[in-house]
């Protein structure tokens, strides 16, 4: 839905150029109307331009779905109180995250990617992990880690999810388990 | 500011709110700096002055409002530190101007992270794929 968002923009941006080129080009003269209007007169060429408007029209429609239908991503959470908001933005949370897993021995390296819900956050994570524990094990760990921590540090929340995608293992010497090595 | 003493008025500038707002945040545990956004560096650029990092303040004749931006400490509960910044710098500026705060909105950007160099000793080891 974010690509057909940006699509969307960049469509939107060209089509802007586009129509303010041809309006400098008629106001210059330099663009001839009665080109155009001998091309959109052609019967061939108006079935083009219908195809053409009937597809900008469907790409509109979508783009103003995606953006107002569906529940958009929040970009902090926020909580009101008589002193004002206190506004927690995704990268703090996305920090907490990494200071959390900064102090896990097997997790070498994370990259946290938080969803923020009006009622819940979400929280993607890609790890590199080492390899003197196993990988289901030290996952687990994690994610009930971080789901308590966020809970109890950041506040407020509720944590729906924490998934983990395991994406490099750090060989840390020893030998592997579940590895038979013959001597 | 009224003129509380009948010979003139007394204007209490919003850097000095600002600076008031700043210390009285900065001085609460947990909170590790002010964060500085895009519209304060643009704001130095522009003005050359020197834009109070992370604060911005709105000022009427006897009513102010206070946004912060802040980067807190791990360790702390976050939405705990956002209340406190909000009573502690209201409670200063109210003290200190006079000025009655309608609001002191918090945003806390982030996390204070630790030195990357600490973490070059755990980048040591073979990568398994």
């Amino acid at each position: 839905m974010a690509f057909i968002n940006k699509f969307g923009l960049v469509l939107s941006i060209l089509l802007l150029f586009t129509i303010g080129s041809i309006g400098i080009g008629i106001g210059l003269g330099l663009v001839d109307t009665n080109l155009i209007l001998t091309y959109a007169n052609d019967p061939h060429h108006k079935m083009v331009i219908i195809q053409i408007g009937v597809l900008m029209w469907i790409i509109g429609l979508l783009i103003v779905y995606t953006s107002c239908i569906f529940s958009h991503e929040e970009k902090g959470i926020a909580f009101q109180n008589a002193n004002g908001e206190v506004k927690i933005t995704r990268k703090a949370v996305e920090d907490f995250i990494v200071r959390v897993c900064s102090q896990e021995p097997n997790i070498r390296r994370v990259k946290p990617r938080v969803i923020i819900k009006k009622k819940y956050i979400k929280a993607d994570l890609v790890v590199a992990i080492t390899s003197d524990v196993p990988v289901a094990h030290a996952t687990s760990e994690l994610q009930v880690r971080i789901k308590e921590s966020l809970e109890a540090g950041v506040g407020m929340v509720s944590v729906k999810s924490v998934s983990v995608r395991v994406e490099e293992v750090f060989y840390t010497g020893g030998r592997l388990r579940g590895v038979e090595y013959t001597s | 500011m009224v003129d509380q003493v009948g010979i003139g008025s007394v204007k209490v500038s919003d850097e000095v709110i600002a600076t008031i707002a700043s210390v009285a945040a900065t001085q609460i545990e947990g909170v590790a700096g002010m964060s500085e956004g895009i519209v304060d560096g643009l704001a130095k650029i522009i003005t050359g002055g020197q834009a109070t990092k992370g604060i911005k303040v709105s000022v009427g004749e006897e009513e102010a409002a206070i946004d912060i931006s802040v980067i807190v400490e791990y360790g702390y509960s976050i939405a705990e530190i956002g209340r406190k910044i909000q009573e502690c710098v209201k409670n200063a500026v109210e003290s200190m101007t006079g000025l009655k705060v309608v609001e002191v909105n918090v945003y806390i950007q982030g996390v204070h992270l630790i030195d990357e160099k600490n973490d070059e000793k755990h980048e040591k080891g073979r990568k398994l794929k």
